[in-house]
């Protein structure tokens, strides 16, 4: 395992060139497009439906599991703002992770919001790796994860790895003296995908319907989203989508 | 001594005056977005409309609102320089049909939301970006749309949709940019004849 990782790693330091984003080389995109149309069927018999009746769940109950598992995703983002250098933010998402955990009730309120103190970015391996130079790499689609990168592929398993929520469930750490176990890991992920899927199904129907080639706006998203993710452009943030430069073409 | 006071007083008065009009430009802009969202919802409400005039409405809705040439123009992206006269007039035709059937669709699930406006601000001369949020209170939740608007003569025209961060004519030019690398210019008349048969 260890191995792999550095050899992953390895390719994507040294393969690192200036690539914006929408540019990026889709280097194996037969083997990618077929990856994508079986994960595509896997959405369709298996995550959609399970999202569908996630769905059928009182708004009340799916905003306090959402509110949980971004809680639970702090824990990701925190060595990361440090990594990153984002040491304020690093404070910030500590406190409010003590206080969600605590007064919140295990993160199904969010009173830290109502605190004042607001939510940080977003951080993962994948975006500190981009921080410190490194490019994407090739474009790649991943068996049942989606579009990624060599680069966010590192950041990916890094991310299991270097995740506090990890160590102690699925790894060997305790908190208070007590580890969480595996079960209480793989369930909180398996969740994960289910809410993230649930606030998705409308846009993706509309995407499957509406697109000429449904692979290439997948992949088009995806790399605005980790694009606007590394320029920390808050969802609450101004950005344009597009470049300036593309528009001025346009009389 | 009166000469000094004289610059002064216009400068000011120059800086007033640019000020204010941007401002102006910019409420318009805001007010501009208010009149499409709600022209949109009472199309989308109507449920006397059959498919193809609800189709016609926003067709003429779209030639008051969108400036789908430049936008048909944007998603050509490199391609742009290279077709001829008569195959961009053949896809701006196709794109035109292609875009009002797809925003059809597409708004169809968001006509009993609420939209709010946030804030506007003048990116560069003839853009305006008005920051709204849609709140569904079906599911609870809140969706950040920028739109850009592009403004000319006072008159203004809707040329993008920033959803979350992520462009309507960025993912567009790049699905059509796909398509032209892997079946050429045709492919993508194609795959635009072939939509707006289907649909």
């Amino acid at each position: 395992m260890k191995k792999t990782l550095l050899a992953i790693t390895f390719l994507v330091l040294f393969n690192s060139k200036t690539i914006y984003a929408a540019n990026l080389p889709d280097c194996n995109e037969n083997i990618n497009r077929s990856i994508f149309s079986f994960n595509m069927t896997v959405d369709k018999y298996l995550f959609k439906p399970v999202a569908e009746v996630y769905n059928v769940l009182p708004v009340e109950v799916r905003s306090g599991i959402n509110n949980a598992l971004l809680n639970i995703d702090s824990t990701l983002s925190v060595p990361n703002q440090i990594l990153q250098g984002n040491f304020s933010e690093a404070a910030v998402s500590i406190s409010r992770f003590a206080i969600n955990s605590t007064v919140g009730i295990l993160g199904l309120f969010d009173p830290a919001t109502a605190l004042g103190i607001e939510k940080t970015n977003r951080e993962d391996f994948g975006q500190t790796l981009a921080v410190w130079g490194v490019d994407h790499g090739c474009y790649a689609v991943a068996p049942f994860f989606g579009p990624t990168s060599p680069r966010d592929l590192v950041g990916r398993v890094l991310g299991v790895y270097g995740d506090y929520f990890y160590m102690i469930s699925a790894g060997d750490k305790t908190a208070f003296g007590e580890n969480l176990g595996d079960t209480v890991y793989w369930s909180t992920k398996g969740t994960e995908i289910v809410n993230f899927r649930s606030q998705n199904i409308k846009s993706s129907e509309n995407l499957e319907k509406n697109s000429l080639d449904l692979y290439s706006a997948y992949k088009s998203l995806y790399l605005q989203r980790r694009e606007n993710l590394v320029k920390n452009i808050k969802r609450s943030d101004t950005q344009y989508g597009a470049s300036e430069d593309e528009w001025k073409k346009i009389r | 001594m009166t000469a000094i006071f004289k610059k002064i007083f216009f400068y000011i008065g120059l800086i007033l005056f640019t000020y204010t009009n941007s401002y102006s430009s910019e409420t318009s802009a805001e007010a501009f977005v208010l009149k499409l969202t709600n022209e949109a919802k009472l199309i989308f409400n109507d449920k006397s409309l059959n498919t193809d005039s609800r189709l016609k409405k926003l067709n003429d809705l779209s030639q008051s609102y969108l400036d789908l040439d430049a936008l048909a123009g944007y998603t050509l992206g490199d391609y742009r320089d290279k077709a001829t006269a008569s195959e961009k007039d053949n896809f701006n035709k196709l794109f035109r049909e292609y875009f009002i059937k797809n925003m059809s669709s597409k708004l169809n699930d968001f006509a009993d939301q609420e939209l709010k406006i946030l804030d506007s601000k003048k990116i560069n001369e003839n853009n305006i970006i008005v920051s709204t949020k849609i709140f569904s209170k079906k599911d609870a939740q809140e969706i950040k749309v920028e739109w850009r608007i592009y403004t000319k003569e006072s008159k203004f025209l809707a040329r993008d949709l920033v959803v979350e961060g992520l462009s309507l004519a960025r993912t567009q030019k790049e699905e059509f940019a796909s398509i032209i690398a892997s079946k050429g210019f045709v492919g993508l008349i194609n795959a635009l004849e072939n939509f707006n048969k289907s649909n």
